[in-house]
């Protein structure tokens, strides 16, 4: 064999070699590992919230809330400190949840709470976490009136609404309640238009997020309100962990899969505060 | 100052002591005057030559007195011979006037193919002109990106984009280059064409690694797109029509040298008005694009040559949906300008000066219920270039330049706030130089060194560039290459990664910030042992370091500081691509096998573990196939089979409650740590020549997707079901397509 010839038989033995070596590599299996998720949020000059633990199921299984919650763990409220500020309780009425039976201790503004978890064994997870909760504010101008009612019209000015600054807070949340349980929806032609369905059940709650911390008043929209009735407009701040989890989540609720980042030590879920505006508006939305 | 001084010295004593001999000159299309870069230029005699450069340009110096015989081959056309006499006249200047291959006897072609490429040490090389590109099937029309997404070592994301991700690069890591001014964002209609008109383009030469000091600031791979520059001769035109588009074509002589105009535009906008589509409760968008390439060239002496080129494209779509309840207006487009003027200070100092402009801008703007929402994203790109080519012995090329940009990348916001508006204005000066050394009939090596400072970060970054060919013997040669490349200028996804990438935001790196870097090192393999064949294999590895991910928790806002947006981290990418190519007879085609791994490592992702990026391919088979089965008929057809993209799979699931809100979460794995099941896609066309009202011209039939495989696009999770539901995205089905052009 002359050398060009061995030149090129060499070559494509290495091919070859790397193409039989290159085989597919399988997709791996399943890497689940259960994991604790915290659901809790302190609301500013409130008792401690419900806090609910829950273990997550695998992604093939019927999420069954109830037969996954978390029953006789210890969940500690800390001062920044680290010293106790409340001590929650496990409600065997309502599997999950865990309360707070001190009505005395409020959370307080611009404070530093520490959250503890320990699951019971034979697991013994520790989860934990810390929130500052925002600031006071209020409301100082809003062009819906308290008590107003509204006539639905898309084609009309959108609603501002503006609010005097928080502090140590992630981001404001406008947003948009309905209160009757069983409002008439509003109908769109553009909701009417597509097939999808997320679009013909619109949620009883609107947010408006991304806004920028900074940013004290917004429009909202009417094609932002959802159903008629009774509706209450609300501003709140929230802190930075809230605010990251929205970022997150509400982008990842469609399409392909994304990694989600927690603000917990060996949890998922989230541990957030929240302070409402003082002044909320109420009013009434009718065809 | 005074360094400057002693360089040109140093160069013009070169120029003016000519003790020998030099021809020098153009080489050019006959037909139409077109100059042709990639030429070999050898003295059969003497065994010393060279290869025109990008302006088609060559000279070879220090020839010894007596008569020698010039050959000039570059494959498409005849070779070319002639005598010289240099005792009778030392400084020739000969312009060569090539044939093209259609009036050619296959013998001469196989010669010219043999000789192609005789100097280059570049690796990772594919030079297409735009008839390679045309013979390629697709939607619509031909399209360049598409056309090099067939090759070895070339992906798109998904196949309906544009993006190329070359040997484990991002989209962003490509320098693309139209006439040497730079294209920010190449593409029309949400990524599914390139931003360039076949019609309007000569050359296109991709470098995939390894690619030498005259070019920098991209990690992976430069392109760069060569225009027509207009016959010389004669006044012509060309129009085609094709489901998508309408192009216009001409050119001709001007003066001392000539222009092309070509320009294109889409009726999609047209068809759907006309149909009253455009409104009601179903109303589709109003979409079109259009662009122009102008390219003016004037010799104004023997020794200066003046061009202007110009690009100008633009996508626009108005969507009115609902009653006007929600109204959608999407702008973005390129325009780049650039003077460029050629000047010979002797037969072996050929410089190019160009002043260039690009200029990007992606402009969105949502209304709805009174209630504005707009992001504009511009980059504006001033630069000054000087390249010299000094042809200093028969043994030596050396090339040095400058690049100095100055950049002003805007970003705002507009909503019901405070609009947020990012400005930065970053300068970068690149400075390189770099010899060809053709140390003897085997070996030829190029090494360079590329110098680049950015003024936002203060980075100054040294690339050292090595490239060495060994020619085993005739036919068959050795080729490594190594360097470091640095990275200013980021791209941040416009909120996906499926490909889409019109309005991916390009920002500069700030002072708390590295550049991006990479090592690359490559060893190829070339051989023309099998007449009218070529066979090359080569096998890279990158390393990658500073390297950027955009934070897809940032809300796609710049709201906060540019360091804070990306996770940094490291990266690698090997592997080999075999590559069968042949392009001379009435059966042309190519055979590209691609073996590859690509691996990212950010400490804030995935644990901090390696994964595979969604661009990871493992394999990687293209093969194309044009067949001319007489004077008038052709057929040509791509297969493309290749590992199934990466996904990310679910392992748990949750809910979580937020004032008042549950959301149905679905937790990832590991990331991208599964694939999608196997691409693969046959496309087929065929052409016939025709005339049309006694002009010439020809039609075309293509299919697209000939089997119907409804490729899987990504997995998609609706969290609202439980157990979430997982469904596949598709990719497109069969599409049928014709069109045809004329020439007048």
């Amino acid at each position: 064999m002359n050398q060009p010839k061995k030149n090129i038989a060499a070559t494509l033995s290495l091919f070859f070699f790397l193409t039989l070596n290159g085989c597919e590599e399988p997709n791996s299996g399943y890497d689940y590992d259960k994991q604790v998720v915290v659901n809790g949020t302190l609301t500013a000059g409130q008792n401690v919230d419900t806090l609910k633990l829950h273990w997550t199921s695998e992604v093939d299984k019927f999420y069954d809330r109830k037969a996954l919650a978390i029953p006789g763990a210890i969940v500690l409220i800390k001062n920044s400190d680290g010293s106790v500020f409340d001590s929650l309780w496990y409600d065997t009425s309502n599997p999950g949840r865990y309360y707070s039976n001190d009505p005395a201790k409020k959370i307080e503004p611009t404070k530093t709470y520490l959250l503890y978890v320990k699951t019971p064994s034979p697991d013994s997870r520790i989860v934990t976490g810390m929130t500052t909760v925002p600031d006071t504010f209020s409301i100082i101008y809003s062009s819906v009136k308290n008590n107003d009612t509204l006539i639905y019209n898309p084609n009309a000015s959108p609603h501002l609404f503006a609010w005097s600054p928080s502090k140590t807070l992630g981001t404001y949340l406008p947003t948009i309640f309905s209160l009757d349980s069983n409002a008439a929806m509003i109908p769109k032609e553009f909701y009417g238009d597509t097939t999808k369905k997320d679009f013909q059940r619109p949620e009883k709650i609107a947010y408006r997020v991304g806004l920028p911390r900074e940013q004290t008043n917004t429009l909202l929209p009417w094609v932002f309100l959802n159903y008629f009735g009774n509706t209450r407009f609300d501003i709140f701040a929230i802190d930075e962990n809230s605010a990251d989890f929205l970022n997150q989540v509400i982008p990842a609720q469609g399409g392909e899969l994304k990694e989600i980042h927690y603000r917990l030590n060996g949890g998922i879920g989230i541990f957030g505060a929240k302070t409402q505006a003082k002044n909320g508006i109420q009013a009434y939305i009718k065809p | 100052m005074k360094r400057t001084s002693l360089l040109l010295l140093f160069l013009f004593s070169f120029s003016f002591s000519e003790p020998k001999a030099t021809i020098s000159g153009f080489v050019r299309d006959k037909a139409n005057g077109e100059s042709l870069p990639f030429a070999n230029v050898i003295i059969k005699d003497l065994k010393i030559g060279t290869t025109t450069n990008i302006s088609g340009y060559y000279a070879i110096p220090n020839i010894p007195d007596g008569k020698f015989t010039v050959q000039i081959s570059l494959l498409g056309y005849r070779t070319q011979t002639f005598e010289i006499n240099t005792e009778e006249k030392k400084n020739l200047v000969q312009d060569i006037y090539l044939i093209d291959q259609s009036v050619q006897v296959s013998e001469v072609i196989i010669s010219a193919e043999r000789e192609e490429e005789k100097h280059t040490t570049q690796t990772g090389r594919i030079v297409m002109q735009a008839k390679d590109v045309a013979d390629i099937p697709t939607i619509g029309e031909a399209d360049v990106f598409r056309a090099l997404q067939v090759m070895p070592g070339v992906k798109a994301t998904s196949e309906i984009s544009t993006g190329l991700n070359v040997r484990g690069g991002s989209t962003d890591q490509n320098l693309i280059l139209l006439d040497g001014t730079v294209v920010y964002n190449p593409s029309h209609l949400f990524g599914f064409f390139s931003t360039f008109n076949n019609d309007a383009i000569k050359d296109i030469d991709l470098m995939k690694g390894g690619y030498p000091a005259e070019y920098g600031g991209r990690l992976s791979s430069v392109l760069n797109v060569t225009n027509i520059d207009g016959d010389r001769v004669n006044t012509h035109g060309k129009a085609s029509i094709s489901l998508l588009s309408t192009r216009l074509t001409g050119e001709g002589p001007l003066g001392n040298g000539s222009w092309f105009l070509s320009a294109r535009r889409t009726y999609f906008d047209k068809i759907v008005s006309v149909a009253g589509l455009d409104t009601g409760k179903n109303a589709l968008p109003l979409y079109y694009f259009y662009d122009m390439n102008l390219k003016i060239n004037q010799d104004l002496s023997d020794d200066d040559k003046l061009s202007l080129v110009s690009y100008l494209g633009q996508d626009n779509l108005d969507w009115a949906i609902g009653n006007n309840e929600l109204s959608i207006n999407m702008r973005w487009g390129n325009r780049t300008n650039a003077l460029k003027w050629t000047h010979l200070f002797s037969q072996t100092l050929f410089s190019n000066f160009t002043a260039s402009y690009s200029f990007y801008k992606a402009q969105t703007s949502i209304d709805f219920g009174g209630f504005h929402l707009g992001q504009d994203n511009t980059v504006d790109d001033y630069s000054l270039r000087g390249d010299l080519d000094f042809f200093a012995t028969n043994d030596h090329l050396v090339k040095l330049g400058a690049w100095w940009s100055q950049y002003k990348v805007t970003y705002s916001e507009h909503g019901d706030g405070d609009p947020y508006i990012f400005e930065d204005r970053p300068a970068q000066l690149s400075i390189y130089a770099q010899d060809e050394w053709t140390i003897d009939e085997r070996w030829i090596t190029q090494l360079g060194l590329r110098f680049e400072y950015q003024d936002l970060s203060k980075a100054t970054d040294w690339g050292p560039r090595f490239n060495i060919r060994y020619n085993l013997d005739e036919k068959s040669i050795l080729k490594f290459a190594t360097g470091l490349y640095y990275q200013f200028l980021i791209a941040v996804p416009a909120g996906t990664d499926m490909g889409f990438s019109p309005f991916d935001i390009w920002i500069p790196i700030n002072e708390r910030m590295k550049a991006s870097k990479s090592f690359d090192f490559v060893l190829g393999y070339e051989t023309r042992y099998f007449e009218n064949y070529t066979i090359t294999v080569e096998t890279y590895y990158k390393h990658f370091s500073d390297v950027l991910q955009f934070k897809r928790d940032m809300n796609s806002t710049l709201k906060v500081d540019i360091d804070q947006l990306f996770h940094v981290g490291t990266g690698r990418a090997f592997g080999a691509e075999f590559f069968l190519q042949k392009r001379v007879g009435d059966l042309t085609g190519t055979l590209g096998y691609t073996f590859a791994y690509t691996y990212r490592k950010f400490p804030d992702l995935n644990h901090g573990n390696e994964f595979m990026p969604k661009y990871d391919r493992r394999h990687d088979i293209s093969a194309t196939a044009s067949y001319q089965i007489d004077e008038n008929w052709k057929i040509s057809s791509v297969f493309t089979y290749s590992t199934g993209q990466s996904y990310t799979r679910g392992v748990a699931r949750e809910d979580i409650d937020f004032i008042g809100v549950v959301y149905h979460q679905t937790e990832s794995g590991a990331l991208y740590n599964h694939r999608l099941s196997p691409y693969h896609r046959l496309d087929f066309s065929v052409t016939k020549r025709a005339s049309f009202f006694g002009l010439k011209g020809s039609w075309y039939f293509q299919i697209f997707n000939v089997y119907n495989r409804r490729n899987v696009w990504f997995k998609q999770f609706d969290n609202s079901k439980n157990p979430p539901e997982i469904t596949d995205v598709k990719l497109l089905p069969i599409i049928p397509t014709f069109g045809f052009d004329f020439s007048f």
